[in-house]
């Protein structure tokens, strides 16, 4: 009874990919990756996302913490806020972004008028972009493993003389390390894939703002066989990912 | 570092309720029930609990029930606390986990790990200084995890528990050699533990908690001689019958007389009850007896005379106890007492 239903899922999830692979023009696969435009924008979605998880570590571990460690009043509010660009649809996203950051956003007006600075349709808008859907895949795994890892050796390293710095450093951060890679990779590929808010926000310009999936959306209106190329591209590096994190997804309990 | 008496009087609401003192260079042994408030008071102690009333060490206020003096942060206390568990950093060497404290006391890197070597010398595990908690065994962790309680120079050690979970060899070996250590220590030590071994063997003051607070508080001796809960003569290997709220009966379960029927000669010491459980205990069977009144008693007998008697689980039976077999005795003055259970 459930076992059709269930061969029909797995069909609908692999059949996609098998075709893909099938339908990538092999013979001329390195050729195709050696275009100019190709180039700028792999240069361009390898800097971007580097910069991503950069910044994700550097604001998202510290949040993760107090998220984990710190009881505050509306720790939960906070954690519901951080956590809603999760469901959010990306294009929604990349409206929200211009609504703050744009020329005549919130934010992105004050920071015209005063400074001349303009962040929508650059390289930096794009890694904004990125951050504002990365950050909480990457809150969320380091946030669970600071959980899980306990307050318990919070206290052995203050009975031991340690100060919060120092245990930060010296424990919590080496005990976490593990979520804090899965979360890098969670969010690096997030981000690699990121086409929704970055095209709204960050505009679709080659050699600036121009990533690999905005390519693949601009070459299937022109080479469909450069974008099948690119799309190859991105499904290895998401396998790759998979592979780095299987032991926590695939491990059947 | 010697840090002079210990005074304590804290609440842990709901948890503990303890009030005390202990000379420099004491060992007390603190005994309980499972839920009693041991963990808790020695967290307290420590400041994990926060600010919980009055703690003094010599005349350093750890803690202070009055409000113009603020609580010692934990770190800034000089203890060493030997978790329940180890609790060893998972991710440091054995070395680095000995070194971790004195590092943080103000040694260089270099001293912190030669200090830390020579503790793990004594604890006779230097050939493990590189090891990962995962690949010790249990002995051998607990010896880590009591190396880096004292590398610090503590003012009072807490040990929480150290021999639970080992092997009875393996606790041999290593109660040999904390006692070592306890012997040169020139602080206060509490030290949490189930076995009446430890308290005999490592102790020389006994402090029983029951439900929270302290139901006895004295020398070894005193406490095993004349126990005033049941946890506690149980551990002593005695019965303990509260004969009036504060009279006490104590009395070895070997002078304890079993019969089918009601005895004659002794008019007071007995009770009636149903047979709970029989066990081997030593060359003789204990049986343990639920009386009509509530008493969870313990006889020894040969078993001989179990066979003579057809004792079984359930067999309703008298235990009698000759007036010159036990021993008469009242709490001292002031102690809390609650009845045995």
């Amino acid at each position: 009874m459930l076992v059709l239903p269930a061969v029909l899922a797995v069909a609908f999830l692999v059949v996609p990919l098998v075709a893909l692979v099938a339908g990538t023009p092999w013979e001329d696969f390195w050729d195709r990756l050696r275009t100019e435009a190709v180039r700028d924008a792999l240069a361009l979605s390898a800097i971007t996302s580097l910069a991503t998880v950069g910044l994700c570590v550097l604001i998202g571990t510290p949040l993760s913490w107090v998220l984990a460690r710190v009881v505050f009043p509306g720790r939960a509010l906070v954690r519901a806020l951080v956590v809603v660009p999760l469901v959010l649809p990306p294009v929604v996203a990349g409206v929200a972004l211009v609504a703050a950051l744009g020329r005549t956003g919130l934010i992105g007006s004050w920071l015209d008028e005063s400074f001349g600075y303009r962040i929508p349709y650059t390289t930096a808008a794009v890694i904004i972009a990125h951050t504002f859907v990365a950050l909480p895949f990457y809150v969320l795994a380091v946030e669970g493993v600071l959980r899980s890892n306990g307050a318990r050796w919070d206290d052995v390293a203050a009975t031991l003389g340690a100060g919060r710095w120092t245990t930060f450093r010296r424990v919590t951060l080496p005990l976490a390390l593990p979520g804090l890679i899965a979360g890098c990779a969670l969010a690096w590929a997030r981000s690699l894939g990121e086409f929704g808010a970055t095209i709204t926000f960050a505009g679709n310009y080659p050699g600036t703002t121009q990533t690999l999936p905005s390519l693949i959306y601009s070459e299937l209106q022109g080479d469909v066989e450069v974008a099948r190329t690119i799309s190859m591209v991105l499904l290895l590096a998401s396998v790759l990912v998979l592979a780095g994190l299987r032991d926590r997804w695939l491990r059947v309990p | 570092m010697a840090g002079g008496p210990l005074d304590v009087d804290v609440t842990v609401p709901g948890r503990v309720r303890a009030a005390f003192s202990a000379q420099p260079g004491e060992v007390v042994a603190v005994l309980g029930p499972n839920g009693a408030g041991k963990s808790t008071l020695l967290h307290a102690v420590a400041g994990l609990h926060g600010p919980v009333g009055d703690i003094r060490v010599g005349d350093q206020r750890w803690d202070g029930a009055a409000r113009t003096t603020r609580a010692l942060r934990v770190r800034d206390r000089r203890i060493g606390l030997a978790f329940q568990g180890q609790l060893l950093f998972p991710h440091l060497s054995a070395l680095e986990n000995v070194a971790f404290g004195p590092r943080r006391r103000g040694a260089s890197r270099a001293a912190a790990r030669r200090l830390a070597a020579r503790w793990l010398d004594r604890f006779e595990i230097g050939d493990l200084a590189h090891r990962r908690p995962h690949e010790l065994s249990g002995g051998q962790a607990q010896r880590v995890a009591l190396a880096r309680a004292l590398a610090v120079e503590p003012e009072v050690l807490l040990l929480d528990e150290p021999f639970a979970g080992l092997d009875v060899g393996v606790a041999l070996g290593l109660r040999r050699v904390l006692a070592q250590h306890l012997r040169d220590f020139s602080g206060v030590t509490l030290l949490v533990t189930h076995d009446a071994l430890d308290a005999a063997t490592l102790a020389d003051r006994v402090l029983v908690l029951d439900r929270g607070v302290i139901a006895q508080y004295g020398t070894t001796a005193e406490v095993s001689a004349q126990p005033l809960t049941e946890h506690v003569a149980r551990l002593a290997g005695l019965n303990v019958v509260q004969e009036t709220p504060t009279r006490f009966v104590a009395f070895s379960p070997s002078v304890v007389t079993v019969a089918l029927a009601e005895p004659t000669d002794s008019p007071r010491l007995r009770w009636h009850g149903v047979v709970s459980t029989v066990t081997r205990h030593g060359s003789a069977l204990r049986i343990a007896v639920a009386t009509d009144e509530g008493l969870d008693l313990l006889a020894d007998l040969t078993p001989e005379a179990v066979a003579e008697l057809e004792i079984a689980d359930g067999a309703p039976v008298w235990l009698a106890v000759k007036a010159t077999a036990v021993r008469r005795y009242s709490p001292p003055p002031g102690a809390a007492v609650s009845p045995p259970r």
